[in-house]
């Protein structure tokens, strides 16, 4: 049991090593639209 | 056909599914178009799928720009009522002289507090004005822009300003309101393959009609710094290679016949590429360490799926072409 308990440890412990391995803080995508104008299906024109 | 609102939905769920958080902004005039005439009932219907659409992607924020007020505050009031996060700083109601949708609204993400804050164009056409009659006032964009970002400092991580006042305003902003990590504009229906930058603050628009998205990744390590485009380096690196370019040619002409006047511009030459090598460093090493930023312009195909949800709500509409 304390084998296993260890073992979770590390793997966790990697894990997180690994998740911040480029230093990021957070990754956002920011999605933009604009002057859409009321198209639904919008064309070239 | 490019784009549509259907494809659109499909393409921020597909986005969505992917590991890191997406935020859906709108930077004004969503629902109407000034160039449209005639049946507004069928332009009321069409705004309000696009609303329905808006709060399915789950949109946190959507500035109200001019055109947006084309049938009047009751059909916004309607559509914010509804759970669509209208945002306006500077729209106020002309009695109370209060900002009459949330001025800014932020969000948490992954730790990091992210403000939009929304901003109108002054001087309505006079269709827009003949809808809002003396309900409104729009106050100076500058102003409300200077007093929000004062407001929000120590609120917030990260500052976002959704504009509908084009570009040449936004730079004013820019240059005047010192703390804007990006403006996500809009009014022209511009095209932007790469972000403007104006002091530390980077503007973009992505074009019109739902055609593209534009997509901006921010990577950040520390919130309160500023941000660097990703593609710099490759910028300078291209600009070194042009120089060198330009030295080869003019030491084959002086080589050709000897010239005092080529020697100097191959030195002046010479002297903007170290700078731009330094600048190469700079950069690289800032991408290193620092918050960095990828703008793509998503273009809404033809293979993107249409979200059937929404395909069947424009069937139930039965409005067949804008």
């Amino acid at each position: 049991m304390r084998n296993i308990f260890i073992m979770l440890t590390l793997a966790f412990s990697v894990l997180l090593i690994y998740e911040n391995a480029g230093g990021e803080l957070a990754e956002i995508t920011l999605l933009h639209t604009n002057n859409v104008n009321g198209h639904l299906f919008p064309c070239f024109s | 056909m490019l784009g549509g609102i259907a494809r659109r939905v499909t393409y921020v769920e597909k986005k969505r599914a992917e590991r890191r958080p997406v935020l859906v902004v709108e930077s004004g005039d969503l629902f109407f178009d000034i160039r449209e005439s005639g049946d507004s009932q069928k332009a009321l219907t069409k705004a309000r799928l696009l609303g329905r659409a808006y709060r399915r992607m789950e949109a946190v924020a959507v500035n109200v720009g001019d055109q947006d007020l084309l049938h009047g505050l009751d059909f916004l009031r309607e559509e914010s009522s509804k759970g669509l996060p209208l945002i306006s700083a500077n729209l106020l109601d002309s009695s109370s002289k209060t900002p009459i949708f949330p001025p800014y609204l932020i969000q948490k993400v992954s730790g990091v507090r992210i403000a939009f804050f929304g901003l109108i164009p002054p001087g309505f056409r006079p269709a827009i004005q003949k809808a809002v009659g003396e309900t409104v006032l729009v106050k100076d964009p500058l102003e409300t822009a200077r007093e929000t970002v004062q407001k929000l400092r120590g609120r917030a991580d990260l500052i976002v300003l959704l504009s509908d006042l084009g570009l040449e305003m936004d730079r004013m902003i820019s240059r005047a309101v010192p703390g804007i990590h990006f403006i996500l504009g809009g009014n022209e229906r511009r095209l932007f393959v790469r972000a403007n930058q104006e002091g530390e603050t980077y503007i973009f628009q992505s074009y019109e009609k739902g055609m593209y998205i534009g997509k901006l990744l921010l990577v950040i390590r520390n919130p309160t710094s500023s941000f660097q485009d990703k593609l710099k380096p490759d910028q300078i690196l291209r600009e070194i290679d042009g120089m060198d370019r330009r030295i080869r040619t003019l030491q084959r002409d002086r080589d050709r016949q000897p010239q005092q006047n080529v020697d100097q511009a191959i030195q002046f030459i010479t002297q903007q590429k170290a700078q731009r090598e330094e600048e190469l460093r700079n950069a690289r090493d800032f991408l290193s360490r620092g918050n960095y930023f990828l703008l793509t312009m998503e273009l809404m195909e033809e293979m993107i799926p249409e979200d059937e949800a929404v395909q069947r709500w424009i069937a139930e509409t039965k409005v067949e072409q804008d």
